[in-house]
């Protein structure tokens, strides 16, 4: 008998090893149920036989990257916490010690910026296959709305972070973000009660620490599992004029293309984050604010609606936009799934895809 | 005709005709029958009146000089003269308690506009008598001595040009009032004062740049442009540094006269100091001495003061030497030495600033290469000795530690280096990982063949 199965035996006859890692099934990581009272080996044979649909090829895919990216933005994130510290005071220097001192630190740093960008990318390109392929037609209309809200929190994910480092470069990207939210009729109000005010101030820094560190991610891990939820319960969206994917087994199938795109995936990360590295200006000086500062990507286009309208005006128009965003499987409620078919929601798409790009170029020019 | 009017007319009959009344003083408020006789109301008035007798012991005057203890009463020729009133009042004349009669003359306790203007009473004065009637105070030592204001300023005046020309009678040259004001004088250092530092170029350029006044003299009219179009005139106008000189800080200011060609350097030297001391031991030198060149002028102009440039080496040597003489050689040797030190600064800063995007740590080569720079800009005034050897001493030490800074972190940014050839170490290894994995897998799929087994029973 070897050690490894010695050891599980002298741990069984004392606590339940498959009720505590029951939480993969639980979690929805695992399809089915896994029985309680046999030892952990052979609950684990069974979960890793059962045939699971193709979750790993295909377009699919994008969900299972988004998840992974979203584990690797956890570890990176982790990583960087056991030096990192949340006052005006500390976090410049803290950040600094990160990328110059501490081991790896340079490497952590660069591939959770991103990651982060890579996971927002990840969430809008799955949202558009969404809609091309009219996934959320019923009853699967919770995957776009999970998807949606998860986009909107990586969004705010990263916001947070990125100021973070409290570098010239990051503080006034992020008050520019934060002109954007500002606009926001209520919502802007709420917000900005809660990280303490439309200005940085110290107390900002440490409530955009908590929100990026705790309360986002918990959120997140929230519409994760009610994703992986709905999905056990409807199947997979089958795609347009296949037959589906013969159902393969976690282990080796599944198992497998899972080791092989965390390490594509990281290879990529690791790329992105060594040639194109982020650069580190100065210490934030609220009282000096340097030329050519723009708010993240990701928000340019809200910006240059906040520049192109009136306040107000600009406010109401990108709450209703996050509300029709959320709500679109219950706005477009037609049978067909296939893009010819439903014209008008295809033209919609186009036309609200152009006024994106333009607003993020107008967005991209008002901040030179 | 009501009472008010017959009682004037009586007062008109009985001090002359043409005599005109002043405005009546307002008359005492009418008290209400309630209040007239109260106990409270006496007690206030008293109170009232020994505050009025003991405020002057107990509060401090305002101003403090010879003319501080005047009443406000005593200047009656507001009454009709309010629109000087109005001029005077924020000048720093009537902040020392001046009043119209001080230079004016008059009674200022008449009660009569004819008894107001007698008393020597003088209504205005030409451009001769205002020097003089400045003077009577400004030279006086016992009334400028509170305010520690020389009281040398007329003697100046007569020595500067535009004074010399006001003894000869010729009234159109400057006198304090056209730079100082009339009624408003204001402080130099008031923002506001045509003699404020930022303010004194327009003020002389009111007469200098007035091409048919200095055409009449035979002077260029050009000269305020061209200040402010020099170096000086940016830094002061542009970037509101009061350090850089106007006009008055070369020309003086009440004794002001264009220094002679000698005098130039001397001039110069009073903020260029070091320039001048290496000048001083330079070949030209001698030459000028003899007053045929101006010293600093020669070569940087005189009012267009542009911004010096090691440009110039190449073009000022030759304006005045052969291309081929030792002496433009000279010149452009000096210019290649500022040129390669200016280089290699540039290269050492390029490197810097590459380290920092990297981010690295370069608080110390900043440092070194700010000492390096320091080197160059000690240069600078020690090249006007036209000594090569001086030049190339301080410019070697500039390169030397530029050379050492840009090797230093070029150095350090191995660690940049390191980074990429990690990432191809780790991209390679995740390749064969993806290798050994598909090995695996197909390993694993060969064996289910060659046992017929299904893919489930592969654990």
């Amino acid at each position: 008998m070897s050690t490894s199965h010695k050891v599980t035996g002298w741990l069984e006859e004392r606590l339940n090893l498959t009720e505590i890692f029951s939480f993969f099934t639980t979690f929805g990581l695992s399809y089915g149920e896994i029985d309680l009272n046999k030892p952990l080996a052979e609950a684990g044979r069974e979960a890793f036989s059962r045939k699971l649909p193709t979750y790993t090829r295909g377009p699919y895919i994008l969900g299972v990257l988004t998840f992974l990216v979203f584990l690797f933005q956890g570890v990176t994130g982790l990583l960087l916490a056991f030096y990192y510290q949340p006052s005006p005071t500390a976090a410049y220097e803290s950040t600094l010690l990160i990328i110059r001192d501490a081991t790896f630190g340079w490497y952590i740093y660069q591939m959770h910026h991103w990651g982060s960008n890579m996971l927002i990318a990840l969430l809008a390109v799955r949202l558009a296959r969404f809609f091309l392929h009219g996934v959320y037609k019923k009853p699967r209309e919770l995957f776009w709305v999970f998807g949606a809200i998860l986009f909107l929190l990586a969004a705010h994910a990263a916001l947070t972070g990125s100021l973070l480092p409290w570098d010239q470069r990051s503080y006034w990207s992020v008050t520019r973000g934060l002109e954007v939210i500002a606009t926001l009729p209520f919502v802007g109000s709420v917000l900005s009660f809660l990280v303490g005010g439309y200005d940085l101030l110290s107390g900002t820094l440490l409530r955009f620490y908590v929100l990026h560190v705790i309360f986002i991610p918990l959120a997140m891990v929230f519409f994760f599992y009610l994703h992986f939820a709905t999905v056990r319960k409807v199947g997979l969206s089958p795609l347009l004029g296949e037959k589906p994917a013969e159902p393969k087994p976690l282990y080796p199938d599944h198992l497998f293309q899972l080791v092989i795109l965390s390490l594509i995936l990281f290879g990529a990360i690791l790329t992105l984050g060594t040639l194109f590295p982020v650069s580190f200006s100065a210490k934030a000086d609220p009282f000096s604010s340097p030329s050519g500062i723009r708010p993240p990507w990701y928000l340019l286009p809200a910006y240059g609606l906040v520049e192109l309208l009136p306040h107000t005006l600009a406010g109401v128009v990108l709450l209703l936009v996050m509300f029709g965003l959320v709500a679109l499987p219950f706005i477009e409620r037609g049978q067909y799934r296939q893009l010819k078919k439903r014209p008008l929601f295809a033209i919609a798409a186009g036309a609200f895809c152009v006024v994106i790009l333009v607003l993020a170029f107008i967005g991209y020019r008002r901040g030179q | 005709m009501s009472a008010s009017e017959e009682k004037r007319d009586a007062e008109t009959r009985r001090l002359g005709e043409g005599a005109t009344l002043l405005p009546s003083p307002p008359l005492p408020v009418s008290l209400s029958p309630a209040l007239r006789g109260s106990r409270l109301l006496r007690l206030l008035l008293v109170m009232l009146f020994v505050a009025v007798a003991i405020w002057p012991a107990i509060w401090p005057a305002s101003a403090q000089g010879p003319f501080s203890n005047r009443l406000a009463s005593d200047n009656v020729c507001t009454v009709c003269h309010s629109d000087k009133q109005v001029e005077l009042q924020g000048s720093t004349h009537a902040r020392e308690g001046i009043k119209c009669v001080d230079c004016h003359g008059g009674d200022p306790k008449a009660q009569t506009v004819a008894g107001a203007h007698t008393n020597n009473f003088r209504r205005s004065f030409d451009r001769k008598q205002i020097v003089e009637l400045c003077a009577t105070c400004h030279s006086d030592q016992a009334k400028m001595k509170p305010y520690g204001i020389p009281t040398d300023q007329f003697a100046l005046y007569r020595t500067s040009v535009h004074g010399q020309k006001w003894m000869q009678g010729d009234t159109r040259v400057a006198v304090c009032s056209d730079c100082h004001g009339h009624h408003q004088v204001l402080a130099a250092d008031d923002p506001k004062s045509p003699v404020f530092r930022e303010n004194i170029p327009q003020t002389c350029g009111k007469c200098h740049g007035n091409a048919e006044m200095m055409g009449s003299y035979g002077l260029s009219s050009g000269i305020v442009d061209d200040y402010k179009q020099s170096v000086h005139g940016q830094a002061l106008l542009e970037r509101h540094n009061r350090q850089a000189p106007e006009c008055t800080r070369c020309h003086g200011t009440h004794g002001a006269a264009p220094p002679g060609i000698g005098d130039v350097a001397k001039v110069c030297g009073q903020c260029h100091t070091k320039t001048l001391d290496s000048f001083r031991k330079s070949p030209h030198k001698t030459f000028m001495a003899t007053g045929k060149q101006s010293e600093c002028a020669s070569c940087h102009s005189n009012h267009r003061i542009e911004r010096a440039s090691h440009q110039m080496w190449a073009t000022s040597c030759t304006a005045c030497h052969q291309s081929n003489t030792p002496e433009a050689d000279r010149g452009n040797k000096i210019q290649a030495l500022f040129l390669q030190t200016e280089s290699e600064l540039d290269k050492a800063r390029a490197s810097i600033e590459a380290a920092k995007r990297i981010p690295l740590d370069v608080s110390d080569y900043e440092t070194r290469l700010s000492d390096a720079r320091t080197y160059l800009v000690e240069a600078r005034p020690v090249s006007h000795d036209f000594s090569v050897d001086d030049v190339e001493d301080l410019t070697r030490r500039a390169r030397s530690i530029a050379l050492q800074v840009e090797s230093d972190v070029h150095q350090k940014m191995g660690v940049f280096r390191g980074r990429t050839i990690v990432l191809t170490l780790v991209l390679f290894y995740i390749l064969i990982s993806i290798g050994v994995v598909i090995g695996f897998r197909r390993r694993l799929e060969a064996r289910r063949i060659d046992q017929g087994l299904s893919s489930t029973d592969l654990h």
